[in-house]
């Protein structure tokens, strides 16, 4: 038997998938991406350093302000500038911006209509009234801090290596706290769908790998975290991963010791749940036992709970940063510093889709040497087709259409982002 | 009742931040459900193409060659076909390889170069007709929004030319960049955008496109009194202005990089 699925709506990018089963086995199961390679990592090379941050935030209309701010932090490490507190607590809420944007889009526009075998998300809208306002409640809140902090709600244009452009409007953000609370509501509310959706019940062991940072739920800094070994410092962490081309692949994947793994909102609350806010950690704990949870498609209620953290978050870092006193001077940068000496640059941070890394060579001119981008789903990719070879059997008894309808759930369960993946 | 406009988002290579952009849109975009229907848009539904669509919205540009086949498939497709960003109008960051050996740039990047698709970039207009573009990067979904209402009413679609200087708070004073002697296009470059680049203390980078009636001659001389040719043109580069720049005051650059 053969399963072509040409073109799998309702993720970020261009990807088809070719299973072959014969006599119950699986004898392919390949996932094939169709998106253009557009050469980011080669394109920066030769360019200024300061150009890193605005042209690699392209890769990705979903998550540019990750790759912006992991770019950014990646120099700043060559140049070995420390930013001040007031920068960090900003660039933390632009983080949660725009985790909030792009959990909230995938949750309910991208991969609820599959439980509710709908293949049109407006129809579903129409069907779920309340809940459709509570999930454009919450991506227009995320969209306004994201604008509010970065400048635009798609590529920002305030951060820079040191600081910002310009300081925040400060009672925009007063607003926006005001309206964290109602929003909060709305999360926490949605999650109640969320949880009760008919996951199906599927599990394989893999690896979890994410950021841990002692005093918080790792995000914007920290070391890097896999079951095997205590956390170690990205330097240190950086060579047990290989990318893996394969002729005509795009994509180069990522493995961890030689196997593939998986990385973001389920690997994040695997490793480090205790850390979650109050609010999220008790709806997480009734959900997730004490143990790993190995069953991908609860990655859909990671996300949801993380939505709920991170306006949690927002609250505390909102309220830390309206009551201290961060003046203009430390945060806003006039003009850029300029590197001193060649250097690498390396950083980690955790984008929506898991974590992600940027490092750059750059000279004592402050021309980018090399660099090399490494993204959650180039990641994921390979732990997302192994649990594709294992999930196939399963559903020898279902009719094509339903066939495909479960692929495409577990696909969308990863909340793949093919422009990232290929950049 | 009154006919549906039939609309089609199709994207190609990019980010696509154009069409997350539109999604910004939120309540207003599915209040738009009234008037037009969404037959392809790969964020909302998955289903096949119709035959025919009123309008195609197409975002990046093609670069392998089944992406080159959806983009003619679609024009043929559709009535009108209108293109949004920076990518499909321009060219996007990825043509930046242009001006640089594309084919070493791929070696640096893939053990297996040979399978990939590495075509020089071109934009949309080299392969299909265009009737419109909305430009940026990304679009400003305000004016997607505003061409959609203007479809609606059948109108033809139109927008504000106006310089990013007249929506730039630094205009007249100290703080313009080109009195401080930086290497800002925005007097000769389509406004509309709200100016988000200057407001933030970052330069314009022209993603929206010169205004049709900028003379660039005019804004070469200006920019050479404090930057050289190289500078100019490393700038023009990112998103993907250089070939519009050299094309329009048509250089000999054989022996430039």
């Amino acid at each position: 038997m053969k399963i072509t699925i040409d073109h799998i709506a309702k993720i970020e990018g261009h990807m088809g998938f070719v299973g072959h089963i014969l006599k119950g086995n699986v004898t392919k199961a390949k996932l094939e991406v169709g998106q253009g390679a557009r050469l980011v990592e080669g394109i920066v090379i030769d360019r200024y350093y300061d150009e890193a941050p605005l042209i690699t935030s392209r890769i990705c209309g979903i998550c540019p302000v990750v790759h912006n701010l992991c770019s950014i932090k990646a120099m700043e490490d060559a140049m070995e500038i420390k930013v001040s507190e007031g920068v960090k607590i900003l660039r933390k809420m632009l983080l949660i911006g725009q985790i909030i944007q792009s959990h909230s889009l995938h949750l309910f526009f991208l991969t609820l209509p599959d439980y509710f075998k709908a293949d049109e998300s407006i129809k579903l809208t129409e069907k779920l009234k309340k809940e459709t306002k509570q999930a454009n409640n919450i991506r227009a809140f995320s969209d306004s801090l994201v604008e509010t902090i970065g400048g635009r709600a798609i590529h920002t244009t305030n951060t820079k290596i040191g600081g910002f452009g310009r300081m925040p409007d400060i009672d925009k953000l007063k607003e926006l706290q005001a309206k964290c609370k109602i929003v909060l509501k709305d999360a926490i509310s949605l999650s109640k769908i969320f949880k009760k959706l008919p996951y199906p019940d599927f599990q394989r062991k893999t690896e979890f790998v994410s950021l841990s940072e002692k005093n918080e739920y790792g995000f914007y800094d920290g070391k890097i975290d896999a079951s095997d070994a205590d956390p170690l410092e990205i330097k240190s962490f950086l060579p047990k991963i290989t990318e893996i081309q394969s002729p005509f692949d795009v994509v180069k994947r990522g493995h961890y010791r030689g196997q593939s793994y998986m990385v973001g909102a389920l690997a994040r609350i695997n490793n480090n749940k205790r850390q979650l806010n109050p609010l999220s950690g008790e709806i997480a704990d009734q959900f997730f036992g004490s143990e790993i949870d190995y069953n991908i498609f609860h990655n859909v209620f990671a996300q949801s709970v993380e939505l709920i953290h991170f306006l949690e978050e927002f609250q505390k870092l909102s309220d830390i940063f309206l009551k201290g006193s961060y003046s203009e001077k430390d945060m806003v940068i006039k003009e850029s510093p300029r590197p001193q000496k060649a250097n690498w640059g390396v950083a980690a941070i955790e984008a929506p889709r898991g974590i992600l890394f940027h490092i750059y060579k750059i000279d004592e001119r402050g021309v980018i040497r090399d660099c090399i981008i490494i993204t959650p789903t180039a990641q994921f990719l390979e732990n997302l087709e192994n649990d594709l070879k294992l999930f196939l059997p399963g559903l020898k008894k279902m009719n094509i259409k339903e066939k495909e309808r479960k692929i495409k759930m577990l696909i969308r369960a990863y909340d793949p982002c093919i422009s990232c993946a290929t950049h | 009742m009154k006919k549906k406009l039939k609309i089609g988002i199709v994207s190609l290579t990019s980010c696509e931040g154009c069409q997350i952009a539109i999604l910004t849109l939120g309540k207003k975009l599915l209040d738009l459900n009234k008037n037009v229907e969404f037959l392809e848009f790969s964020y909302l539904e998955d289903k096949d193409w119709p035959k025919k669509f009123d309008v195609v919205f197409a975002e990046g540009t093609p670069i392998t060659q089944k992406q080159m086949k959806i983009l003619k498939e679609a024009r043929k497709r559709s009535r009108l076909f209108i293109v949004l960003g920076n990518c499909a109008a321009l060219g996007g960051v990825q043509e930046i390889k242009n001006y640089r050996d594309k084919d070493r740039i791929i070696r640096g990047i893939y053990k297996n170069d040979k399978s990939i698709a590495n075509p020089e970039i071109r934009e949309v207009d080299n392969f299909v007709k265009v009737d419109f573009t909305i430009p940026g990067c990304p679009i400003n979904p305000e004016e997607f929004l505003t061409v959609i209402n203007q479809l609606v009413s059948k109108k033809t679609p139109k927008i504000r030319q106006i310089s990013v200087c007249q929506e730039c708070p630094r205009v007249g004073k100290q703080e313009c960049f080109l009195l401080q002697k930086k290497i800002c296009f925005g007097p000769w470059v389509l406004g509309g955008c709200q100016a988000p680049c200057p407001k933030n203390d970052l330069l314009c980078l022209a993603c929206r496109d010169f205004k049709k009636d900028s003379d660039l001659f005019v804004m070469e001389k200006s920019l050479k009194r404090f930057a050289s040719q190289k500078e100019i043109e490393e700038k023009l580069e990112i998103f993907g202005l250089l070939d519009e720049f050299r094309q329009k005051t048509k250089k000999n650059y054989e022996n430039y990089h």
